[in-house]
């Protein structure tokens, strides 16, 4: 009706910015093992259900990771920072290999170790006051006290009342309403 | 220009074929409106509108696509805050401006306007959640306030869009939305997710980060992107309940926790397994197969995920202590 045209000029430059999921952020896993941890605090957990000869009440509390899993042992450094066993400061050390005159409260086998390493430790620790923690099938049967298994995606332990009092430990009938599986 | 004076005479004419009075005043206001359009839009924005309020102009589609095409100019010198607004103006002018049977080339001008302000709405939205210095104040933001300020910033994002969306499928139904839907989605997962990632007690985030990726997943159900994502809020989450617990978590209460862990872990293993089956080579979907079925204790599997992923070059192994 008038013809109407504002402005030749009017013309849109605009272009849609476009490509918006570039900006995307890379939203990663933390960088941490959630494995670790669970297990880092179920080993911790543990030695409130175990009383230990008179003479390991005193000194550090040791608690030794034989085999390579570097997860577990920061895990179990960073939580020993924060936590005693009683009066008793928590020192975790790892090695490779068993060696000699272990005085640890607890030895924990990687699940790399086969049973032998663990079947040694039962006999030459026997009465030493030792909680002995694998990570392996049939190690209860081979002298280990607390055996992690798994089950429907859950972490759980079975539990070998009869190699716990063999090391000389005084134990506490709670512990085996918390395992999976109790093994005599 | 040569145009503009067509459309002037074309106004004169008009003017000149009508009786005085009240309504030539007017008609001689839209024509000192368009004079002064582009040097002085303020002023051209208060006479048009009175224009559009008086009775004898109100129902001439050219003066409301005039005012349209001033709240257009005034766009161009006002600051950032207030174009919403002023964009609301150009829409609802250029709405009202069909109503009353615009001729083709008020049309055509209608059109040009629509198109600008559509592209507007979504580069406002885009802007925010490319504006990185935001961003970074927001997840530094640990007052009272900034639950309240993120559900206002998510909601600005989403009017933004949703403006957009509804003007481009009103006026444009043969342009494809879908495209700008998935990108803009895509981009508002991602921008919660940073903000969840750095604040994981921020629930309102993650829960705005899911919202964002399930409207990608409506729209595009084997994108692999939100599909991955999606999965690493799940694992995200599971990670950071094993994060909370302390050297005082009693056993007891590990199983029950565990429980919840698997519930999370399988539904990042959903998602993310979606996303991995419609891109194999995907080499983040492949890092998070690796570590949820970690999570969820499927050795196996995990290790499965592992070798495909140091095969093609991820470093996979976890030494970190939690924090």
């Amino acid at each position: 009706m008038f013809g109407f045209n504002p402005h030749v000029n009017f013309r849109i430059r605009l272009v849609l910015i476009g490509v918006l999921g570039s900006i995307a952020m890379s939203y990663r896993p933390p960088d941490f093992d959630p494995n670790a941890k669970l297990k880092a605090l179920f080993i911790m957990n543990f030695t409130r259900y175990f009383e230990w000869p008179e003479a390991k009440k005193t000194g550090d509390f040791v608690i030794y990771l034989i085999g390579q899993n570097a997860s577990l042992t920061n895990e179990l450094k960073a939580l020993a920072q924060k936590k005693k066993v009683g009066a008793q400061n928590i020192i975790v050390v790892n090695h490779t290999k068993m060696e000699k005159n272990q005085l640890a409260h607890m030895i924990y086998f990687t699940n790399e170790l086969e049973l032998q390493p663990i079947s040694d430790a039962a006999s030459k620790l026997r009465n030493k006051g030792v909680l002995l923690i694998s990570e392996k099938p049939e190690a209860c049967r081979s002298g280990s006290c607390v055996n992690f298994i798994y089950l429907e995606n859950k972490l759980k332990f079975e539990y070998s009342y009869s190699n716990a009092l063999k090391t000389g430990l005084k134990t506490n009938d709670d512990f085996k309403t918390l395992a999976a599986t109790v093994i005599n | 220009m040569k145009r503009i004076n067509q459309y002037l005479i074309g106004l004169l004419i008009l003017i000149l074929g009508l009786d005085g009075g009240a309504l030539h005043a007017q008609k001689s206001a839209l024509v000192r409106a368009n004079t002064i359009l582009a040097e002085n839009p303020l002023k051209a924005v208060k006479i048009l509108d009175s224009v559009v309020r008086h009775a004898e102009t109100k129902t001439l589609s050219v003066s409301w696509t005039l005012r349209g095409r001033a709240y257009y100019e005034l766009c161009r010198v006002q600051n950032y805050s207030t174009k919403a607004e002023l964009l609301d103006s150009i829409f609802i002018s250029v709405q009202r401006s069909f109503n009353y049977l615009p001729d083709s080339n008020i049309t055509k001008d209608n059109y040009i306007l629509l198109r600008y302000i559509s592209k507007r709405f979504y580069n406002m939205a885009s802007l925010q959640l490319k504006d990185t210095t935001l961003m970074k104040s927001m997840a530094a933001d640990k007052s009272n306030n900034a639950a309240a300020l993120l559900k206002r910033y998510h909601a600005n994002a989403l009017t933004n869009f949703n403006k957009f969306k509804s003007i481009y499928e009103t006026y444009f139904p043969n342009m494809d939305v879908r495209k700008y839907e998935l990108e803009f989605y895509e981009a508002l997962g991602s921008y919660f997710s940073y903000l969840f990632e750095k604040d994981n007690s921020n629930a309102e985030a993650g829960s705005l980060a899911k919202s964002a990726y399930l409207k990608v997943l409506q729209i595009d159900p084997n994108n692999v992107f939100a599909n991955i994502q999606m999965g690493l809020l799940y694992y995200n989450q599971a990670a950071n309940i094993i994060q909370k617990l302390n050297e005082d978590t009693p056993l007891e209460e590990l199983d029950l926790v565990q429980d919840n862990l698997v519930k999370l872990g399988k539904q990042s293993e959903q998602f993310v397994s979606k996303g991995y089956q419609n891109d194999q080579n995907n080499l983040k979907a492949i890092e998070a197969l690796f570590y949820i079925y970690r999570l969820l204790n499927d050795f196996n599997k995990s290790n499965e995920f592992k070798s495909l992923g140091l095969q093609k070059g991820l470093k996979l192994e976890e030494t970190q202590p939690q924090k």
